[in-house]
């Protein structure tokens, strides 16, 4: 969904993205501490930390210039779409690290992609409240991804069919929003659902 | 059992994917009609689809900008002040979007000083101008009346405005050149 809106907060602009990330942020928490306990709650507040870290101060690499003249733009700008993706990298990365040295177990990886699921199906319902669309894109967004969420959490667990169908629900939205299958939020979860498929591959081989 | 109907419900998404796909690329060519062309009445505010207040000033130069000659051109509708932090952060990447897409992009930068709230007077800004090399048009608010119109209270404080001379958005603190490009795509 496109951003169309923008929200005070005190003395600064609040992206609507923003706000739909945090609020995502909030529900998975809660539904991976509910279904698997405080530990993967926090593996997976983590995760985002860091996504977030790195998104922010990755500005240094993707405009070093900006930084130099004025530190504070470290403060003010982030590095935006490849900051974001670079952020993905590094928790794909952990991720990948931490099941090579067996610090991530099945069941870790599992509550980890719950979390993620929670996260891009509340952000995408989110987005369509916060913002102007479509009307039919609006409802294919909110339909298909509540329904999944729901379906997902009556009898998902994390096994390789519910990650190809989390793919293939995304896959179905993305082609009716504007951005289509290009689309930042679309490209995540194809990154998630391969970090998630080699995963699974390592710990089986074992 | 399950496995299978996952199985088949992944196809069905994966082929309705694909027939969306395709029946958007054909549609996309014959767009309706612009809603945001079609003449509706002005509502005069701040808030978003309304008309700001018009204002007639003059730049450095003895340029004169008013605000109702730019209908038709998205305007980015800027505040600033030499000694504001974020202001001094923003403006390369302002300057750095101006060069690359006014003419592509059919925009117009105005980039308004409050005068009023100056510490070191019109001789500071000239410094300020020179240093950051600005070249869009830079009009002086000396008495602070636009300044109040316009309701700012934090600067930077930038409006945008779309080709139909209507608010599309307020957005208090600064934007770097990514996110000002955003913005501007998505006028209208």
């Amino acid at each position: 969904m496109l951003v169309t809106h923008y929200f005070t907060i005190g003395n600064v602009s609040v992206s609507s993205s923003w706000i739909a990330l945090i609020v995502a942020f909030v529900v998975a928490y809660s539904a991976v501490r509910v279904r698997y306990g405080k530990k993967y709650a926090e593996a997976l507040s983590d995760a985002f930390f860091y996504l977030i870290i790195v998104w922010k101060l990755s500005i240094v690499i993707t405009d070093v210039s900006s930084v130099i003249r004025s530190p504070l733009s470290l403060i003010y700008f982030d590095g935006g779409v490849v900051g974001f993706y670079l952020g993905l990298a590094f928790v794909a990365g952990k991720v990948l690290w931490d099941s090579k040295k067996e610090r991530l177990t099945v069941e870790g990886v599992q509550a980890l992609f719950t979390g993620a699921v929670a996260v891009q199906a509340v952000f995408q319902v989110m987005m369509v409240l916060l913002n102007e669309g479509q009307l039919v894109v609006q409802v294919v967004t909110v339909v298909a991804f509540a329904l999944f969420a729901l379906f997902y959490w009556i009898k998902g667990d994390g096994s390789l069919p519910f990650v190809w169908l989390f793919m293939a629900v995304h896959a179905f939205v993305a082609a009716w929003q504007p951005a289509g299958l290009v689309g930042t939020s679309f490209i995540t979860t194809v990154l998630i659902g391969i970090i998630v498929m080699v995963v699974d591959r390592r710990n089986r081989c074992e | 059992m399950n496995k299978k109907i996952i199985g088949y419900a992944i196809a069905i998404l994966l082929v309705g994917s694909m027939v969306v796909m395709m029946v958007k690329t054909s549609l996309d060519k014959t767009e309706p009609i612009d809603e945001y062309l079609i003449a509706t009445e002005e509502v005069p505010g701040l808030e978003k689809g309304a008309t700001p207040p018009d204002f007639e000033l003059t730049t450095l130069a003895g340029d004169v900008v008013k605000l109702s000659d730019l209908k038709g051109k998205k305007v980015v509708l800027n505040f600033w002040a030499s000694w504001c932090g974020p202001c001094k952060a923003e403006m390369p990447h302002m300057q750095k979007y101006y060069k690359k897409n006014k003419a592509k992009e059919n925009v117009e930068i105005v980039a308004v000083n409050l005068t009023t709230a100056e510490k070191m007077g019109i001789e500071g800004v000239e410094k300020f101008i020179d240093a950051y090399g600005l070249t869009f048009p830079i009009p002086m608010d000396r008495d602070g009346i636009v300044m109040d119109q316009y309701q700012v209270m934090t600067i930077p404080t930038t409006y945008m405005i779309g080709t139909d001379g209507t608010i599309a958005h307020k957005i208090v603190g600064p934007m770097d050149e990514k996110k000002l490009k955003e913005l501007v795509n998505n006028l209208k």
